[in-house]
């Protein structure tokens, strides 16, 4: 020590704080260990701060300058208590060393918290990092082959791909892990289910308050590699619990230290400095703070995967190419090859398809759909293991159970998303549902591999509506522009297809030719043709929604949409043949089948026309007599069109032949 | 409002009288050899920080500041994205981030090797004291035998010195005015603009519950930023 003055002297810092940490000893062992607890953090924190101040020696009593002062008073939220407490610290500390002539006390300890809260904490350091952590990112995206069974590798390797690639920086993420049983880890819709809280939340306790995270893409590899090395590891069936990290990394002290050895090498000093870095980086890149903050435990949503998912997806940078600033997909793995839409799961959709017909009752459909039920739950069947394979077989059961798809509607979506999965260009992984340029290529090649318009149709909107099933079980899809340019269906063979009236009547009277079903055709044809029915909305009128009233009013209680539930006056719109043949069906249906039926239109057999069965008979007369490439909807299309032509047509101009007359 | 209550100097130089000066200063520069004759490479040195200076406060809108505001590993030429403390207080911090504009960041890394080079030959070949200069500046001058932090007052001293003190007769933090009346003309949205001038209000965009990616904002901004350095001729 040097005297410097009769009040001051000046001493080396090391010594003002050895002189300064026999005080603090001697205050706190008075005091009861909680209350100890607070002011040795204090000091520990000012000790910190002393030793980093620019200068060789200090003066006693020590002074505190605003910068030596602010930095402790800015470090409350780091501490974990109020403002109030931790000021009341402050200024226990400060006056314990006054007392002792080690320090001068400040004025003013104005413990101040960060002005407005943000979802990321502006960490200067942390921010300095953001180079090491793209080296680690760099180290982590080639830490060894599948082939690497070290274990301490691939645990490190999944917990930190956890943190760098999925943004998973819930603060107590390694004790968390330890206690993490198997199945939290989904690998096949790659999700990872968190606890968020520790046991004493006070949000939730029991149960306790879980949430589902996405996991990027390399994460998940990390994760499958860490699974892969330890099949010896596996528990006998008996044993209660299955962890999800292998039996030695149980302890959380033991995946700390190997974390902290990992980081300190990748130049991080702490966990959570490293923590800060991730967060601030996805700030900085596509991340919005929200998602951050949730990422990082600080915001419990519901549960559901969807919520933690982007429109865009990850995306997986190429290192070899990140000083161009572009963000590419990396190259499949022969691994990712083997993971497509396998054998099994075509054979499986191939049977289904061929099984369904118009006559397949509800309760065959049931049948089949609990079949590959089975053959998806139990282990030793030999199901698709593929998750693409999975998740078509989920989709057949989704739609057989459902008995507004119709049986050929359901043959041929699947048929059509089989055939795009098998033989076009083909999707290997969910993941790649997830890269916009590989699902639109997809979609692409999908709809080039049919040469006919609406087989193009069919196959767009299959799909589409496969993507949709996938989204809406939590799946990550790209959102699709379908409305793009590209996946446009030209629609220039349509217009061919409409119908005139003197066709309509022209088929009607072919079909009538044909004594034993003709005259329901042509009732189905002109409801059709005049009425703008669709087919199903034919095939399911009932006997009461035909009351044969002046008007021939049809109501159609049983339509594709709410919107379709409608009642149409028929009357006005029917020619005299029409009306004709409409009453002459009326009456057969009341003379030969009664009451006994529900339905209306009837086969001779007594039951129900099929909508499919239906459009198999009459489109091929449509086709033979018309010689136009008409569907039974042609005749829906062409009952709009002569009604808007009749209500817009100038005075002078002649209706075509066979139209009512609008003042009927 | 009172006159007390004026912040800055409200003046927004005339973009002809900007681009004379931006040109006058990139004649007088030099390309810094390391090696050269001590003299000779200071004039050149000082020159080129204060360039480097004027050119990130004009590509990012910076405060001009007494203590250096952006220093060494503070800027992330990958990302690029700068941090920045500018409202620091004894109790308090107001940091925040500031997008940049494509090529500013590299050109930062390379100003941070020039710049420790430069140290190495003060240090190993010269008389000139480094005291006053922390590890972690990044934007330095060597003035009167001392190497020391680009202050306003540094900046004006080296102006000066080059004879270029009239070619810049406005104060320093004229980029913030020019932004401002800039985006008003052009129709740039101001909240796009306004966090990363440090006029933070609340729901920041970095707020725990804001919904969009800073990537949105950050885009306009560097758009911007890029339309500005193309006027005031650093482009």
């Amino acid at each position: 020590m040097t005297p410097h003055s009769s009040s001051q002297t000046v001493m080396l810092p090391r010594h003002w704080l050895a002189r300064a940490q026999t005080v603090i000893d001697a205050t706190c062992t008075d005091l009861a260990p909680a209350d100890a607890a607070m002011p040795r953090s204090a000091f520990r924190r000012l000790a910190r701060a002393v030793r980093a101040l620019p200068m060789t020696a200090v003066r006693v009593p020590l002074a505190f300058p605003p910068s030596l002062l602010g930095s402790l008073t800015r470090l409350r939220r780091k501490t974990g208590v109020s403002g109030e407490v931790w000021e009341g610290a402050l200024r226990q500390l400060f006056a314990v060393l006054s007392a002792a002539g080690l320090a001068r006390e400040p004025r003013n300890v104005d413990v101040r918290g960060q002005r407005r809260s943000t979802a990321v904490a502006l960490d200067p350091e942390a921010f300095a990092l953001l180079p090491q952590l793209q080296d680690l990112r760099a180290q982590l995206m080639h830490m060894g082959a599948p082939s690497n069974r070290h274990e301490e590798t691939a645990v490190v390797g999944a917990v930190l791909g956890s943190v760098v690639f999925s943004g998973i920086t819930i603060p107590h993420l390694s004790e968390t892990l330890v206690s993490l049983e198997r199945d939290a880890l989904e690998v096949d819709i790659g999700c990872l289910t968190l606890p968020v809280r520790g046991p004493a939340s006070c949000l939730a306790f029991d149960p306790p308050c879980q949430q589902r995270f996405a996991l990027h893409p390399v994460s998940l590899l990390h994760w499958g590699r860490l699974l892969l090395c330890r099949p010896q590891d596996v528990p006998e069936s008996s044993a209660p619990t299955h962890p999800l990290l292998p039996s030695g990394w149980r302890d959380p002290k033991r995946l700390r230290a190997a974390l902290r050895r990992t980081l300190k090498a990748a130049g991080f000093p702490t966990w959570r400095r490293f923590l800060r870095t991730v967060r601030i980086e996805m700030l900085l890149t596509a991340e919005a703070p929200v998602n951050v903050l949730r990422r990082a435990g600080g915001l419990v949503t519901a549960a559901a995967p969807a919520s933690d998912w982007h429109r865009l997806g990850w995306m997986i940078a190429d290192p070899a190419n990140a000083s161009d600033g572009g963000r590419r997909t990396q190259a499949l793995t022969p691994l990712d090859r083997r993971t497509s839409y396998d054998r099994v799961a075509r054979a499986q959709i191939g049977r289904v398809v061929t099984a369904l017909n118009s006559d397949t009752s509800g309760h065959e459909r049931s049948q089949i759909a609990a079949r590959l039920e089975r053959l998806l739950k139990d282990p030793q069947a030999t199901g698709p293991d593929s998750a693409i394979g999975r998740s078509v077989v989920r989709w057949a059961i989704y739609l057989l159970r459902r008995r507004r798809y119709r049986p050929n509607t359901v043959r041929t979506w699947l048929s059509r998303i089989s055939r795009a999965l098998h033989a076009v260009d083909p999707i290997s992984s969910l993941e790649d549902l997830r890269d916009p340029p590989r699902l639109t290529a997809f979609i692409e090649a999908a709809i080039a591999s049919s040469a006919a318009i609406e087989s193009r149709r069919a196959m767009r909107t299959a799909v589409r509506q496969y993507l949709r099933f996938l989204a809406a079980q939590g799946v990550q899809v790209v959102a699709i522009r379908w409305s793009a340019q590209r996946f446009l269906i030209p629609t220039e063979g349509r217009r061919t297809a409409l119908l005139s009236p003197g066709e309509i009547r022209a088929v009607v009277e072919m079909v009538l030719r044909d004594r034993a079903d003709g005259l329901a055709l042509a009732t189905a044809i002109l409801l059709a043709g005049f009425g703008g029915l669709r087919r199903i909305e034919v095939c399911r009128l009932h006997r009461e929604d035909v009351p044969r009233d002046r008007r021939w009013t049809v109501c159609v209680r049983h339509s594709k949409t709410a919107a379709g539930r409608r009642a149409v006056a028929l009357g006005p719109v029917l020619p005299p043949w029409a009306l004709a043949v409409l009453e002459r069906y009326a009456a057969w249906r009341t003379d030969h089948c009664g009451l006994d039926h529900p339905h209306w239109l009837l086969t001779p057999e007594g039951v129900p026309w099929d909508p499919d069965r239906l459009a198999t008979r009459i489109i091929p007369i449509l086709r033979r007599v018309t010689g136009k490439p008409a569907t039974f909807h042609s005749l829906r299309r062409a009952a709009a069109t002569w009604l808007w032509v009749q209500s817009v047509l100038p005075s002078g101009l002649e209706l075509p032949p066979d139209l009512p007359n609008r003042t009927v | 409002m009172s006159e007390s209550r004026r912040f800055g100097a409200r003046i927004v130089p005339r973009r002809e009288a900007l681009t004379a000066a931006i040109d006058a200063l990139e004649s007088r520069r030099r390309a810094v050899r390391v090696d050269a004759p001590l003299r000779e490479m200071i004039g050149a040195f000082n020159l080129a920080m204060v360039y480097a200076w004027l050119r990130l406060s004009w590509a990012a809108a910076l405060r001009p500041r007494r203590d250096p505001v952006v220093r060494r590993n503070r800027y992330d030429a990958r990302l690029g994205w700068l941090f920045v403390e500018d409202k620091d207080s004894p109790y308090g911090v107001e940091a925040r981030v500031i997008p940049l504009s494509e090529g500013e960041g590299p050109r930062l890394a390379r100003l941070q090797d020039l710049g420790d080079r430069v140290r190495y030959r003060l240090q190993t070949t010269s008389h000139v004291t480094l005291d006053g200069l922390s590890d972690d500046s990044l934007f330095f001058v060597i003035l009167g035998g001392r190497a020391i932090p680009l202050s306003p007052q540094a900046l004006r001293s080296v102006l000066d010195a080059s004879g270029l003190a009239d070619s810049f007769p406005w104060p320093l933090n004229v980029p913030r005015h020019y932004w401002i009346t800039r985006a008003l003309e052009d129709g740039v949205r101001l909240t796009d603009l306004d966090p990363f001038l440090g006029h933070l209000h609340d729901p920041l965009p970095w707020g725990p519950y804001a919904a969009r990616p800073l990537s949105h904002s950050a885009s306009s901004f560097r758009r911007f930023a890029t339309t500005i350095l193309k006027e005031v001729g650093f482009l």
